[in-house]
């Protein structure tokens, strides 16, 4: 085990690849393999998680011993372990309730999971553009083999969609790095960041991999493949995409447009980024709102939530609780969502199907499955105390000094709109009809309800006791 | 008992009873209402402790720190004391009342456990120390409130559920706006006597009178201001002693007490006259008493109509914030207590004669007063009070609202309560002529309350409280009565 | 006297009758209950007895006026309480009629001994909700009809004096209604509590509950409610209003216009009508009338107001009495069981009548001398006003006894009828009795006896009367000799009855709670189909997403600079 925080970073990369490999050869082992992993991936986790605590610096390695400009660099900040930590948190949520859910006829989930992971991990830690295009073509590819996991009709042609859209979309970003390379000769974040400037070619390279990288998070309007590719997946894997997978192609663009682009006169660009979260929100909740299916309800959230991030875009850089900010939404979303897209797997593990017009006996007897979306809702309509809230309110507080009031009153209207589709779902369990014996009903293991709830719960957590993280995302400074 | 601690105890009593109270089996009776009464007796015993405290002038503070700017405030001064013990004694009435109602009927582990919250949240109200303190509470109450309306299911209940949801929903998500804008503006705003926004007058006094028109619009949604009251009268599908929770001891009051800690605590009164945001307030408010009685009158349905009293009577509260005098804020004060044991006993009636003879409308009320005697001497009096007449409770807030108004320089005042005293009267006193004197048709004569071992359980509450409001109109001089207790409060917010 | 004895009796006197109506929750005394319901008066009349005015205890205070309004009161409580309980003892509803006699008792009581504006507020509100009880006791569609009126008014009146009460105490510290009264100067306040208690008292233009509710309630009850309850409206004039200290003559002509008007349609309206328990109730109107004359010359001539109060206590007095003994007479004459009881009937009847009318060496004799000689001294009209309107009006207050005579005069009883109860003679007796001596009673010596029997004043008191006795004759003889038949008189409630003519049915309907649609329901919907267009939209998005990624490159493109 690593003694080097340094090293510690690149393990957390490490452990899942080598799993992967294991797990693809063992098959059968896949349970007991990812469970150690997930066990071992805590000790580096934590030792970086001190480090930063305690020295309070960025931790930089350059793998292989090669410096900068050369070499292939990472870096941890506070911010990044957090999101490692966020990462390792609904893996094992996942996990716990993978361990029951996906029976032996899914045993490439293990392999591919874990080559999801390493690639989130790379992705959040990774120092130069072309590693994080290796990062996301990792992550693009295995979360579209785990879509197509199932193997049924719609599960597949949503995954080619996906795949398409996806590959369009890493090869935009492609374009973008190459132009870059051949315009300052660099790919490592540092360096370009010195020399870009808003050259005619510089421009294009960052709108390129911009349009790129919004295809993959998938915002609004490129966010056509999610939908059906996150509902028609495994539950587990729902939770995957919809809770980190599409967080990662957002995490780029802050780095793009923060670290790399700074020097250039782009606001108004970044200002569409704005827009464009303003639309993904109300296009997401309203499309959420007039879903006949749980699973698609809670993907279309998902589009909702994204606009969240992207609305106070052009602000990251100057306010600073707005990265903060950011950072506990995307938490708080990730781990509802998890909590949220495990409880709707539950709901069919009982009944079935999940069209909501059928729901209203079976819900009533699903409590902690109910009680894991009702606190799931809190915290995606964002009602104190929950991390959403607290991420609300940060943004709220810096759309407000920024005087963007447009931002402002969406935040707000957000979540009066998530309350809608969450509530739609809530009303089921008080229905108050009777069970009838004459619907199948099958009551999921415990660990998946209380996984669920447990994500819910964590959720919430993240607002009651946000000091922590709100500290440790400020260690080390901004890059 | 540590000072820092008690506050959190009083507020977790219910919430930890609630919680284990969702795991609870459905047969699990004795332990449930064990538990049940266990929290309640807990709160009241915690409350009395405060009680003395805080006559006492100790600080009460327990802070816990969230984010840069965010931090959960737990503080008792005399006004949050004074809703705390309103909620906790009637909490425990309503404990009981619960219990005895609702025997018999599904999903009571689920009910019980959103009560107790529910009320966890309400002292959580009471108790917050700051705005976003009370932001959280009162989003809590929302949502644990809504599985209580909703409790029976069936259509009817849901879409009541989704109106109440739909319009509390909208008032928090424009409270959370207007807190964060005053936060952008002047910090993190604690609750002060004598409020905390005087300094940023001069500068942003444009500000301020749009924040406080939309904190007003926010907590307006559940003090059921006109035009934000369509969700209250519909909500009364609910059970009975969800109602009466509803209407006299948390949500109906959370915002009545939210606007009075607005003005007097968070603007100040003094600045609030020198913006010019009473008068409009004074007016809004005057509009719905008299609304709210008419609509009032044209209910047949029982709970309705107490319902549409509700929306009336709950502004004589803001009526008392927005006039500028220890007075007027006296009667209003007082009138968070008397409104909330008047009504609860009202509906506690309401609940006994829909429980033992079926009666939901007025029209099928005739002759209840000789079959429910103790009930109805209860109702009697709980409708006698809300009309003001003496020495009950409603009286002594009406006479100090109306002598405030007149001191306040705003005479006006004496025509709309004297207005919503007849209407008052035209609706109440019809139902009281029925009860007492009309024998209904010959099967209603031939049918007797079903009596049960537990009857006691639905007849104590409402006599109770009904003696309670004799006690505090007849007795409002003494010590330790609400009105001295709102005198109390009202020198201290004048005097900080 | 002993002050604790003192003591014990003010709290008696308002705490006896409320326990007593408490203690008809318990089962097992309701028997005890119900008999010691007619001493439940007893404490409040021995402290108006032996009370030295100024005792003060519990909030609550004896002085001298409140003294001689407890005294006739309760003497009438007392009698009536007694006329209960023997009457009623069969009664199906007999308990609750007599909780609520106990409670109007109390607020009554409580009313006349409050020291505190709130607690006389306490008291007359008390009063006027629990004695609705009495009007509505029968039942019947007339008793309905006259307890939603009685209500009605009552609930007027009592936020009448709420707002009225308000403005007098506004920027005062006190609440004791002496301080209070003498430093308001709130002409808003004389006016709101002019009709608050004017609505009680029954003064003209707020009336017309008295015809309607009086006879409708059962026989004890109308004498509390003629004698007793309706006084409280007057106590309540003397006892708030800044009279002696404010001068308002414009006030004061209306009040003496308004009162002689209500005189002289008492009468008008009396005389017509077939009830006797409506002829007294019109008698009621025409002596409030009277009094409000007294009241209206304080407003004009400040200064002869302890004279006018010294007169209208004893006016007071003893039209309470007299009033009371007539309505109590009702029931005890109507069936007589021998020739003998005939006989006493009608000396029973005719005292008290004699006395109301004003007959020499009455009570009413003394009564309206007293009222007559500080008006004597007003400047301007107060020759005609005492030499020929107050005379008019006991000629009138004649034709109306008798008119009430020929309708209760004492009949024996046919056999087939079961004669009314002995036992309620006693009380009876007794409150005729109290007619004969009670103003005698009142202390503080302002009847001067050798002023009273002058031949003048005897004439002064004789006239009017014997000219109601000729009128009443002649127009007797006319009627017999060209055979008249009696002319349709004025409806009982006259007002009212129009009123409910002029008021459209809705407006009855809505006030007599007849449910309504919710307002709320009312508003009209709009149906879009939301679910359908945005599911549209979504479709067009997907089918158009490579344009809208160009469209966004070139966006970003051409929005960097």
């Amino acid at each position: 085990m690593p003694t080097d925080p340094a090293t510690a970073a690149l393990w957390l990369v490490l452990i899942p690849l080598v799993t992967a490999v294991i797990t693809f050869l063992l098959p059968s082992a896949g349970r007991c393999l990812v469970t150690v992993a997930l066990a071992i991936a805590l000790l580096p986790l934590m030792q970086l998680i001190q480090y930063l605590w305690v020295v309070d610096g960025s931790v930089i390695h350059a793998l292989g011993g090669w410096a900068a400009p050369l070499g292939i660099a990472v870096s941890v900040q506070g911010d990044k372990a957090f999101l490692l930590a966020l990462i390792w948190l609904v893996c094992v949520g996942v996990g716990l309730y993978s361990l029951r859910y996906m029976g032996e006829g899914y045993k490439a989930f293990w392999p591919l999971w874990m080559c999801l992971w390493a690639g989130l991990n790379g992705l959040v830690i990774a120092d130069d553009l072309f590693n994080l295009y290796v990062t996301l073509e990792l992550i693009g590819l295995a979360a579209v083999a785990l879509t197509a996991l199932t193997g049924e009709a719609a599960a597949l042609k949503a995954a080619v969609r996906y795949l398409i859209l996806g590959l369009t979309g890493s090869l935009l970003y492609l374009l973008g790095v190459a132009l870059t390379y051949a315009a300052y000769g660099a790919v490592d974040m540092p360096t370009v960041a010195k020399v870009m400037t808003a050259t005619p070619t510089g421009n294009v390279a960052i709108a390129l991999m911009t349009v790129g990288l919004c295809l993959k998070a998938a915002i609004f309007p490129a966010h056509v493949w999610l939908p059906p590719a996150h509902a028609n997946a495994k539950a587990p894997v729902s939770a995957l995409l919809s809770a980190l997978v599409v967080k990662g192609a957002f995490l780029i663009l802050v780095r793009l447009w923060c670290d790399v682009y700074r020097n250039a006169q782009t606001s108004g660009a970044q200002e569409w980024l704005g827009y464009l979260g303003a639309a993904a929100l109300l296009w997401g909740a309203s499309q959420a709102i007039i879903q006949q299916r749980l699973k698609m309800l809670i993907a279309y959230s998902t589009v909702a939530q994204l606009g969240y991030l992207f609305l106070l875009f052009p602000l990251i850089p100057t306010h600073a609780n707005a990265w903060p900010g950011v950072l506990l939404m995307l938490a708080a979303h990730a781990l509802a969502k998890t909590a949220f897209f495990l409880a709707a797997g539950n709901v069919i593990w009982a009944a079935g199907h999940d069209r909501l017009r059928d729901l209203d006996i079976v819900m009533p007897r699903l409590p902690v499955t109910a009680f894991a979306i009702a606190l799931a809702g809190v915290s995606l309509i964002g009602l104190p105390p929950s991390g959403g809230f607290l991420g609300k309110w940060l943004l709220l507080g810096v759309a407000m000094e920024s005087e963007r009031w447009w931002a402002a009153i969406l935040l707000v209207m957000g979540g009066l709109l998530a309350s809608v589709y969450i509530f739609r779902v809530l009303m089921l369990v008080f229905s108050g009809k009777a069970p009838s014996d004459a619907v199948s009903f099958q009551a999921p293991p415990p660990i998946m309800e209380w996984a669920a709830l447990g994500m819910a719960l964590a959720a919430i957590a993240l607002g009651l006791a946000s000091e922590l993280p709100l500290a440790l995302i400020e260690r080390g400074g901004r890059p | 008992m540590n000072s820092a601690l008690l506050l959190p105890m009083i507020l977790f009593s219910s919430f930890f009873t609630g919680l284990i109270i969702f795991f609870l089996g459905e047969s699990m009776h004795k332990a449930r209402t064990f538990l049940n009464l266990l929290g309640a007796v807990l709160k009241v015993v915690l409350v009395v402790q405060l009680l003395a405290g805080v006559h006492a002038e100790e600080p009460y503070h327990s802070v816990l720190k969230l984010a840069p700017g965010v931090e959960i405030v737990l503080t008792a001064d005399a006004l949050s004391v004074f809703f705390v013990t309103l909620s906790a004694a009637l909490w425990l009435l309503t404990t009981i009342y619960a219990i005895g109602y609702l025997e018999r009927s599904p999903n009571r582990s689920r009910f019980f456990g959103f009560f107790s919250i529910c009320v966890s949240a309400t002292t959580g109200v009471a108790l917050s120390g700051n705005l976003i303190t009370f932001l959280l509470f009162y989003e809590l109450l929302t949502l644990s409130t809504y599985p209580l309306v909703i409790h029976k299911g069936g259509d009817k209940a849901l879409r009541a559920g989704q109106r109440y949801l739909a319009y509390t929903l909208i008032g928090g998500a424009i409270l959370l706006f207007a807190i964060a804008w005053l936060q952008s503006l002047a910090g993190p705003v604690a609750f002060v006597p004598g409020g905390a926004l005087a300094p940023f007058a001069d500068e942003h006094a444009w500000e301020l009178k749009v924040i406080f028109a939309l904190l007003i619009l926010g907590l307006g949604v559940k003090a059921a201001i006109v035009p934000l009251h369509g969700w209250l009268p519909n909500a009364m599908v609910a059970p009975a002693p969800v109602s009466s929770l509803l209407h006299a001891v948390a949500v109906v009051k959370a915002g009545a007490f939210g606007i009075v800690r607005m003005v007097y605590e968070v603007y100040g009164i003094e600045l609030s006259r020198d913006l010019g945001l009473l008068h409009p307030l004074a007016i809004v408010a005057s509009i719905t008493i008299l609304y709210g009685s008419f609509c009032a009158l044209a209910q047949d349905e029982l709970k309705k109509r107490l319902a549409y009293s509700t929306v009336s009577q709950v502004s004589y509260i803001v009526l008392g914030a927005a006039i500028f005098g220890p007075v007027a804020t006296i009667g209003g004060i007082v009138h968070l207590f008397h409104q909330g044991i008047m009504k609860i006993t009202l509906f506690f009636a309401a609940g006994n004669y829909a429980q033992a003879l079926g009666i939901h409308r007025i029209s099928q009320m005739n002759g209840v007063g000789r079959k429910m005697p103790w009930t109805t001497v209860a109702f009697s009096v709980g409708a006698l009070g809300m009309i003001g007449v003496p020495p009950l409770a409603g009286y002594v807030s009406k006479w100090y609202l109306q002598k405030g108004g007149v001191e306040g320089g705003e005479p006006w005042i004496s025509a709309v309560l004297s207005m919503s005293s007849l209407l008052n009267a035209a609706y109440f006193l019809p139902i009281l002529y029925r009860a007492w004197f009309l024998s209904g048709s010959p099967e209603q004569e031939a049918a007797s309350p079903a009596k049960r071992t537990d009857w006691w359980m639905l007849v104590l509450p409402p006599v109770l409280t009904a003696l309670f409001v004799v006690y505090a109109g007849a007795f409002a001089e003494t010590p330790y009565s609400p009105l001295e207790w709102a005198k109390m409060i009202a020198q201290r917010e004048y005097e900080p | 006297m002993n002050d604790s004895l003192i003591r014990i009796l003010l709290f008696a006197a308002v705490a006896l009758p409320l326990f007593n109506a408490l203690a008809f929750a318990i089962p097992g005394v309701r028997l005890a209950a119900w008999n010691g319901s007619a001493l439940a008066a007893l404490p409040a009349l021995v402290l108006a007895l032996i009370a030295q005015p100024g005792t003060e205890a519990f909030g609550l205070v004896v002085d001298e006026t409140g003294r001689i309004f407890l005294g006739f009161t309760a003497a009438l409580w007392f009698l009536s309480g007694w006329f209960t309980v023997n009457c009623m003892r069969r009664e199906r509803h007999r308990v609750r009629f007599d909780v609520f006699f106990l409670l109007s008792m109390a607020g009554n009581f409580l009313l006349i001994l409050a020291r505190d504006i709130p607690t006389f507020y306490a008291g007359f509100a008390l009063m006027g909700f629990a004695s609705a009880g009495l009007v509505l006791h029968r039942g019947d569609s007339e008793a309905l009809r006259a307890g939603r009126l009685y209500i009605a008014l009552a609930v007027f009146g009592e936020v009448m004096l709420f707002v009225g009460f308000g403005h007098l105490a506004a920027g005062s510290a006190s609440l004791r209604i002496d301080e209070v009264v003498s430093s308001s100067t709130s002409k808003a306040a004389i006016m709101m509590l002019l009709i608050g208690f004017g609505c009680k008292a029954g003064a003209l233009s707020l009336h017309f509950w008295l015809p309607l509710a009086h006879p409708t309630a059962p026989v004890p009850a109308s004498a509390v409610l003629s004698g007793a309850m309706i006084k409280a409206g007057i106590f309540g004039w003397i006892r708030f209003l800044p009279l002696g200290l404010v001068e308002w003559p414009d006030l004061g002509i209306t009040l003496i216009v308004l009162g002689l008007l209500g005189a002289l349609l008492g009468v008008a309206a009396g005389v017509t009508q077939g009830n006797p328990k409506t002829v007294l109730a019109y008698s009621s109107l025409s002596q409030i009338g009277i009094m409000m004359v007294a009241f209206g010359v304080a407003f004009l001539d400040p200064a002869s107001w302890p004279a006018l109060l010294s007169a209208l206590i004893i006016y007071a007095a003893h039209h309470g009495l007299a009033k009371g003994a007539l309505f109590l007479a009702v029931l005890p004459v109507k069936n007589c069981r021998t020739r003998w009881h005939v006989c006493l009937g009608c000396l029973g009847l005719l005292l008290p009548a004699l006395a109301l009318a004003g007959a020499p060496f009455s009570s009413g004799a003394v009564a309206k001398l007293a009222l007559k000689e500080p008006i004597r001294y007003l400047p301007g009209f107060s020759a005609v006003l005492v030499g020929v309107l107050l005379p008019l009006a006991a000629t009138g207050t004649t034709l109306l006894m008798i008119r009430y005579l020929s309708l209760a005069w004492p009949k024996q009883a046919p056999s087939n009828v079961r004669t009314s109860d002995d036992s309620l003679w006693i009380p009876w007796g007794l409150a005729v009795l109290s007619t004969l001596l009670g103003v005698w009673f009142v202390p503080g010596g302002i009847v001067d006896l050798d002023k009273v029997t002058t031949p003048a004043k005897v004439w002064a008191s004789a006239w009017p009367v014997l000219a109601g006795i000729g009128l009443a004759l002649s127009w007797h003889r006319l009627k017999k000799s060209f055979h008249w038949k009696t002319p349709v008189g004025l409806p009982a409630g006259d007002v009212v009855v129009l009123l409910e003519r002029l008021v459209p049915k809705r407006i009855r309907k809505a006030i007599a709670f007849v449910p309504n649609k919710d307002p709320a329901s009312l508003a009209p919907r709009v149906r879009v189909d939301w679910l359908r267009m945005a599911s549209l939209a979504e479709q067009r998005v997907r089918e158009g997403i490579w344009v809208l990624l160009a469209v966004l490159l070139l966006a970003l493109l051409l929005s960097m600079r």
